[in-house]
Formats: C-alpha cells, sequence, structure tokens
C-alpha cells in the first residue's frame, strides 16, 4: 500500500477501448517489458470473436500497468520458429502467439510466449471455454497467467465479477453481472427500480440491492447460483445496503424510518438494527474501517456534504476532509479514502466531480482525475486499484484507475447510464 | 402492487482449464457459475387485476368511472415543489404552491386519500447522498403540508434520487424541473 501513497500524482489516462481525450498522458512507467500479441488463429476462425479476445488480451496486458504492450497485433504462424525481424528492431522483448479454435461446445485458446531475440519458446498454455460469450474471461486469465508467471504483481482482480445498476429508463433500473472491461454482461434483476447492488460475499456467490417494487423500499438478499431471494429489512423513506464487514455478518444501512436518512447497523445472525447516526439532516453512505470497528460516512451537518468518522460504539463524529465543499462519496482501504468532490464550476457551467485520495494519518491529498464526473469510488479487494462511474452527457462508463501505476482506463456503457457498483 | 416473479434465465458456466502442452495437466482454475435472472413476467395480468377492483370500488363515485380516474384528476390539481441546487430547504415562492396542493388534498374529493410525497434530484450525483437529498426534499414538502393542514398520518415519503427525471436536457431550466417533490395520491 505504500506504492499506493509514493506513486500517485496525476492521473494519467491510456486510451484502451474507449478514447477521453481530455486526459493527458504525463508520465511514462520505466522498466515494462515490451511486449507484442500475434494472432495466429487459423483463417477458418471466426473473425469478429478473434479480434475481440485478441484486443482484450492487449487491453487486459495495458491495464496490468506491467508491459510495455503494442498495440495492435501482428499475425505469425502458431509454429514458426524463425525470428521476426520488425520485432527484434523495436527493441520488443516477447511474442505472445494466440491461437484461437472454435470446437464443438467449446471455444479454446492455445498462447506461446516466445523469447523475440532468440525464437525460444519460454511458456505455453491451452486453455477452453465452454460458452463462447464468457471470451472476456478467457482474455482475462490468459493475461492474468502470463503476468503472473513473469513474476507481476498479482492482477487477479480482472477476473472478478463487477455488479452494477443501470437505468434504463425513467424510474427503472436493472442489476447487471458484468467483467470490469463491460465486455460480458449479464442482466440478473429487472422490472423496476432496483438499485445499489453489493456484493455480499468475497466469493460473490451472492448480492444485495434495494428494490422499490413494494410500497417501502426494500433490501433484499440473492444468491446467484441458486437465484434464491431473501427479504433482509425494508424502511419507509430510504433502504441502501452500503457496506459489508469483512466477514459478512454486519451491514452498514442507511435506513429513515423516522423520514431522516441515518446509518444503522444491523447484525444478520440476530436481525438486531443499531442507529448509528441521529443528525437531523442527511447522513449516508457508511464503510466500515479500522477492522471493522468504525464506520466513515457521508454527512451534511456542516452545511455540504463531507466525510466524517465515529466509532461503532459510539463517541463523537470526526470531520475526516478539509477540502472541497461537496464531497457526496467515498470508499476506504485500510487507512485511505477515495472520495468524489464536485469541484468550482467551469466558466462553461459545466460541473466536474473528480477523485481524490487522502491516508487518515497525515494531511496529504492526492488528485486521482482531472475532468469529468467522476464519481462512485470503490477499491479493489486488494487496494491497489479503484472502480468508479464516469458520466458523460447522457452516457456513462466504467472507470477502472491503477493507483500504484498513476494510470486510467475507461469502459463505456454502450446503453444506459450506471447508477451504482460494487466488485 | 406486486409483480415480483422470480425466473431463472440461463444456466451459464464457463471452465477454464489450463495445462502444459507437452504434458497435459489439469490446471485448478476453474469457473463455474450460473447466473439465473430475477424480474417479472406476470405483472400485466396483476395490473389489469388491479385496475379492475379499482373500478369495481369505484362505481358509487358521482363524477368519474373509476378511483383512479378520481386519483388522476386530483393529481391534475397538484403542484410539484421545487428546490434549489443541493437545497432542501422550501422558499417563499413555493410556499403558496404547499398552501394550494394542501388546499386540493384537504378538499372533499381528496381526504379519504393517502398520500405519498416522492423526492427527486437533478443529474449531478448518482450516489447515496442523492437519494438522501431527495428524501429531505420529500419530508420538507410533508412538513410543511402538515403546517397547512394535512394531516401527517396521511402521509409517507420516500426518495427516486436522480432516477426518475422529467427533463433530460443539460439545461439549467432542465436541472431545475427535476429537483423536486411530487405529491401522489395513493388509491
Amino acid at each position: 500500500m505504500k506504492r499506493i501513497f509514493i506513486s500517485i500524482f496525476i492521473v494519467m489516462s491510456v486510451q484502451l477501448f474507449a478514447s477521453d481525450a481530455t486526459i493527458q498522458i504525463v508520465k511514462k512507467i520505466a522498466k515494462e517489458k515490451k511486449i507484442a500479441v500475434a494472432n495466429s488463429s487459423n483463417q477458418s476462425m471466426d473473425r469478429s470473436l478473434n479480434n475481440k479476445i485478441l484486443k482484450l488480451i492487449i487491453g487486459d496486458l495495458k491495464v496490468s500497468s506491467h508491459f510495455n504492450v503494442a498495440t495492435n497485433y501482428i499475425n505469425r504462424d502458431y509454429q514458426s520458429t524463425g525470428l521476426v525481424s520488425e520485432l527484434v528492431q523495436n527493441g520488443t522483448e516477447l511474442l505472445l502467439k494466440c491461437k484461437i479454435e472454435k470446437s464443438a461446445g467449446s471455444l479454446n485458446a492455445s498462447v506461446k510466449l516466445v523469447n523475440v531475440k532468440n525464437g525460444e519458446r519460454v511458456y505455453e498454455k491451452f486453455y477452453s471455454i465452454s460458452k463462447a460469450k464468457r471470451y472476456p474471461f478467457l482474455s482475462h486469465h490468459i493475461a492474468i497467467d502470463l503476468n503472473e508467471y513473469l513474476g507481476m504483481p498479482s492482477i487477479e482482480w480482472m477476473k472478478r465479477y463487477v455488479i452494477f445498476a443501470k437505468y434504463v429508463k425513467s424510474g427503472s433500473s436493472n442489476i447487471v453481472v458484468s467483467d470490469y472491461t463491460l465486455s460480458f454482461q449479464r442482466t440478473i434483476v429487472s422490472g423496476g427500480l432496483n438499485i445499489f447492488p453489493k456484493w455480499a460475499t468475497n466469493a460473490q456467490d451472492s448480492f444485495y440491492y434495494t428494490s422499490y417494487r413494494s410500497v417501502k423500499p426494500t433490501l433484499y438478499l440473492v444468491n446467484l447460483f441458486s437465484g434464491k431471494k431473501t427479504k433482509i429489512a425494508s424502511s419507509s423513506g430510504m433502504m441502501v445496503c452500503s457496506d459489508v464487514s469483512d466477514d459478512g455478518s454486519k451491514l452498514l444501512l442507511t435506513m429513515a424510518p423516522h423520514d431522516q436518512p441515518d446509518i444503522y447497523l444491523y447484525d444478520l445472525a440476530s436481525g438486531q438494527k443499531k442507529r448509528l447516526t441521529s443528525y437531523s439532516g442527511i447522513d449516508v453512505s457508511g464503510n466500515f474501517v479500522d477492522n471493522d470497528s468504525g464506520v466513515v460516512f457521508i454527512s451534511e451537518r456542516l452545511g455540504y456534504p463531507n466525510i466524517f468518522h465515529k466509532n461503532i460504539n459510539g463517541g463523537k463524529v470526526d470531520q475526516m476532509v478539509y477540502h472541497g465543499r461537496n464531497n457526496s462519496s467515498c470508499t476506504t482501504y485500510g487507512k485511505y479514502i477515495v472520495y468524489s468532490s464536485r469541484d468550482k464550476q467551469s466558466s462553461f457551467g459545466k460541473s466536474t466531480f473528480n477523485l481524490y485520495l487522502i491516508s487518515t494519518q497525515t494531511d496529504l491529498i492526492r488528485k486521482l482525475t482531472t475532468n469529468g464526473k467522476n464519481m462512485f469510488p470503490r477499491f479493489s479487494s486488494d487496494g491497489e486499484s479503484l472502480l468508479f462511474i464516469k458520466h458523460m452527457g447522457k452516457r456513462s462508463a466504467l472507470g477502472v484507475l491503477r493507483l500504484n501505476a498513476n494510470r486510467s482506463f475507461l469502459f463505456p456503457l454502450n446503453v444506459g447510464k450506471i447508477q451504482a457498483i460494487d466488485w | 402492487m406486486k409483480k415480483n416473479i422470480i425466473f431463472c434465465m440461463a444456466l451459464t458456466s464457463m471452465f477454464l482449464v489450463g495445462c502444459a502442452q507437452k504434458a497435459p495437466e489439469l490446471d485448478s482454475s476453474v469457473i463455474n457459475t450460473s447466473v439465473p435472472s430475477i424480474g417479472s413476467n406476470n405483472g400485466t395480468n396483476l395490473d389489469s387485476q388491479i385496475d379492475s377492483m379499482a373500478g369495481m370500488n369505484s362505481n358509487s363515485s358521482q363524477s368519474y368511472g373509476s378511483r383512479d380516474e378520481m386519483i388522476q384528476a386530483i393529481e391534475r390539481e397538484l403542484q410539484p415543489i421545487y428546490f434549489g441546487s443541493d437545497k432542501y430547504n422550501i422558499s417563499m415562492q413555493e410556499q403558496e404552491k404547499v398552501d394550494a396542493d394542501a388546499s386540493v388534498l384537504n378538499s372533499d374529493m381528496a381526504s379519504s386519500f393517502a398520500i405519498k410525497i416522492v423526492g427527486n434530484c437533478d443529474e449531478f450525483g448518482t450516489d447515496e447522498y442523492n437519494y438522501g437529498l431527495g428524501l429531505k426534499r420529500a419530508k420538507s414538502t410533508k412538513d410543511a403540508l402538515m403546517v397547512a393542514g394535512v394531516d401527517s398520518g396521511r402521509m409517507a415519503v420516500t426518495t427516486e434520487g436522480e432516477a426518475n427525471p422529467v427533463c433530460t436536457e443539460s439545461t439549467a431550466e432542465c436541472w431545475q424541473r427535476n429537483r423536486r417533490a411530487d405529491i401522489e395520491l395513493l388509491p
């Protein structure tokens, strides 16, 4: 985690699957292995699918920020052993040959890593996937395994599911499970207003979400595999599961049984609720911190939304952020807090929301984004990456920010607008 | 109205097996995920039943064919209450609308209905705070209506954050129209 603190300076952006032209690359990372990807598939292979898989592998290697990867793949026979002069000349060190094949009931990939300097094979693996539409995970696994083989820091998070709510029309939103690039998507809850999905376990086998189908907003727990849906609690006014404790036994809920949004600690085993805040204005978005002994939350008790802390067992409320006048969402990892802050409007009247990183133990602030509406930050499970929502007019995108590499990537949602995310 | 029906959609599973080509060996990296779907598939039938029941209940009404029609007629008289950016206090200008709405809600035709007040926000913010802000707008409207003589026991509040815009243009006028509390009647 120290690397987070040392390395984050100004967010860098690399164009991947979408362009974010207003974000500038300000720094190059040194000592990245120079690698190229080769298309080694037969002519009979579905060209569109083949292209998607290869582009995703290239994208994954870029997002890892551990490689200097060529943007376009080259064509190279899988079995050929000769040197590739163009790669030798431009200093490429490694060539990843990928041969994608479709067979009855499966999609197969053979990958071979070749040392460009001597043409020797240094690594080879075979993959098979039963459903072609899950090809993004095939690409992610290829990148993860290659990254691991070469001894780079883990990028296991790439194979985790992202769960998000997206507005499909006024008053209606669906819950969708996807990969981190949005290349794979499956709608799992639809009909009515379904918002604020939250994984219930680290294993991502179940999730919470709020449904507006009943008279009162109601929190449900859904098992992703069996489809079993369990009502957890409901509250007049508002009901959101903001966070789940590390062991999954407790929830931080925002409820309003007396028309006032406040934060409650909910014990799943006993069903007991404990009110943690009692401000007469707005208290929302509780996040567990300090091994679940404290809660960081958003409150407008100073007249504008800002970030505060309180021990679970009571005591005074402490202001955590002394920057900005509209800090309306946050995420925590250890001693670090990332929050979204509404910056001053530009002369064109456009508001910007940027992400900032602070430590609870120092006064330093790092600005992570520089433009647009960057909201709803969520730390990865290893704390080295951030997922966030970037709104662009009527559209929105998933943003991935690699904290220790100072790079961000955008993955636009083609239809709908993202409401909330978790991963 | 209950339309919650669970149905399972495609069973989707993915098996990733990695092995060295020379000496085949099963890798342990196996994903086996089935993702069922939840949604509604008979909402229309339930809707029509409820509509039908509501119509039967309102046969005694003098002016309207159904209770729903009566509700719609009353709701046309109600005005949304608008709020400033990031605000949930009711301005003097909006107070006049609150008073007018209270008169409608306490009229003979409307006084038997329960009331739902829904707070809404503009597009700035998709987070919980936006939903909290919407709730406070609904609560402020409820309190103002109560002061204006509407029985608090008739009123319930909720929030839909930025989920229910009446205008989707990126203009100041449009954002203003979305920062509002809607007053609805419950059958």
